[in-house]
């Protein structure tokens, strides 16, 4: 296909998809908080759901072991375009299958050794969601969710980029180890407001590093998520995050590696517009707080984020 | 010049350490981590930098000879991503209980912790450092 085929493909595409039956919005309180954030979940009615978040993630520096916050020196530069490609799909009723698969372009400078530019495939993340207690279901009562999920090791580690000449790491995507994850959602929604509270517990399963053959296995952890929005006019949500990922040792060719442990807490806000009923716009600002013992053993980083979501339903 | 701090992965735990101490002295054993030789770091440039950095590993037995003919490694390690380093340090005997490790890659800015092992049969002594890398 050439070119200018490809363009009115893709245009005739735009105007079917803004074209689909649809009906009107619904103000309900089921409706303010599904698009908000992110991937989010599913409307009720829709049958499933996809989207596109691009992401800017510029690295600023880091906490140390002692907690403090250290700005990186002029001469490093570490930045990071990350866009998700997601799919959210209706199973059976209150069952909604996930999947989210990020592609990853790493740009970073160190120093003496130079620049390089890298990126790939991410690792990918599928799960389920079960809504025992859908959000605007039952009056007066929260919303409830349960679902697990898994996180697969397709993006590339940093143990397979040694000796493959990418000395500064842009072409690393991954951390090289299965993920298994358990979490609750629990969802307050009145009509133009909605209060979200989430955790998960999350497993890294045992991996074997490329470059040493030993044995490593990174930390359960656990991430909490505090979301609160409000409906700014007609279709367009406001939401304010607070969110806490903290992750034990690491462990190490059976030994536990002391100070290992990650506490990396944000905040964010998120801008979400109902531009048709099928289709939101998507923008949000996430960043570290970057203050002494606000954070230990991670980067500090300040992300922004451009999403575009479809949500199907007939 | 960027910042860096170095310190002792042993002395920042000092109410555990003093437990292992004492519980050391009334077994009368060697250290199960660090082992019976002794084993200590020096980097070039000092402190270490973003890049590529040169590690010196001097090891002496208990009485404080110097050893040649030991197998040494040293392992550069960021405890914050779980994830050593992108190129692999290759460690020449200088003579006199001496090595050097070149290049010890620090390639991310955060806290690197550097292992240096050196072993002979059952005999082993290993130093762990932290540096913050800016």
């Amino acid at each position: 296909m050439t070119a200018p085929s490809r363009g009115v493909a893709l245009a005739g595409m735009l105007v079917a998809l803004v074209s689909l039956p649809s009906r009107p919005a619904r103000a309900a309180s089921c409706c303010v908080s599904a698009t908000a954030v992110g991937m989010g979940r599913l409307l009720n009615w829709e049958r499933f759901a996809v989207g596109l978040q691009s992401a800017f993630v510029s690295g600023l520096g880091y906490f140390d072991l002692d907690g403090r916050w250290r700005r990186a020196s002029a001469g490093y530069r570490d930045y990071q375009w990350r866009s998700d490609v997601w799919g959210l799909v209706d199973l059976t009723h209150h069952l909604t299958l996930a999947v989210d698969l990020p592609l990853i372009l790493n740009y970073r400078a160190a120093g003496d050794l130079g620049s390089g530019v890298g990126g790939g495939v991410g690792d990918l993340q599928a799960g389920l969601r079960w809504d025992v207690l859908p959000v605007g279901g039952y009056a007066n009562r929260p919303g409830f969710a349960l679902s697990v999920a898994f996180t697969a090791p397709t993006g590339r580690a940093t143990d397979t980029a040694v000796g493959h000449g990418d000395v500064v790491g842009a072409g690393v995507t991954g951390r090289g180890a299965w993920v298994l994850s358990a979490g609750a959602v629990l969802e307050k929604a009145a009509d133009t407001w909605f209060l979200r509270c989430g955790l998960t517990l999350n497993v890294p399963l045992p991996m074997t590093r490329a470059d040493t053959g030993a044995s490593q296995r990174f930390g359960p952890g656990l991430a909490a998520l505090l979301v609160a929005g409000g409906r700014l006019v007609e279709d367009l949500t406001l939401s304010g995050l607070v969110r806490l990922d903290w992750e034990h040792d690491v462990t190490l060719a059976g030994a536990v590696v002391p100070d290992s442990w990650v506490l990396d807490p944000g905040v964010g806000l998120a801008l979400s517009w109902r531009v048709h009923p099928h289709v939101t716009l998507q923008t949000s600002l996430d960043t570290n707080l970057f203050v002494d013992w606000l954070g230990h053993n991670a980067p500090g980083r300040v992300t922004a984020a451009l999403g575009l979501r479809y949500g199907h339903f007939r | 010049m960027p910042a860096v701090s170095r310190r002792s992965l042993r002395s920042s735990r000092p109410l555990p350490l003093l437990l292992g101490a004492l519980l050391l002295a009334a077994c009368g054993g060697a250290d199960p981590v660090q082992g019976t030789l002794h084993v200590a770091v020096q980097t070039d440039p000092d402190p270490p930098v973003l890049g590529r950095n040169a590690v010196f590993v001097d090891v002496t037995s208990a009485d404080g000879t110097p050893l040649d003919g030991l197998a040494v490694e040293v392992t550069p390690w960021m405890p914050a991503h779980g994830h050593g380093s992108t190129e692999q340090p290759i460690v020449e005997a200088l003579g006199g209980g001496r090595y050097r490790a070149f290049p010890v890659t620090f390639f991310m800015v955060g806290d690197w912790q550097v292992t240096a092992r050196a072993s002979r049969g059952d005999e082993f002594g290993t130093s762990v450092t932290t540096y913050s890398i800016q």
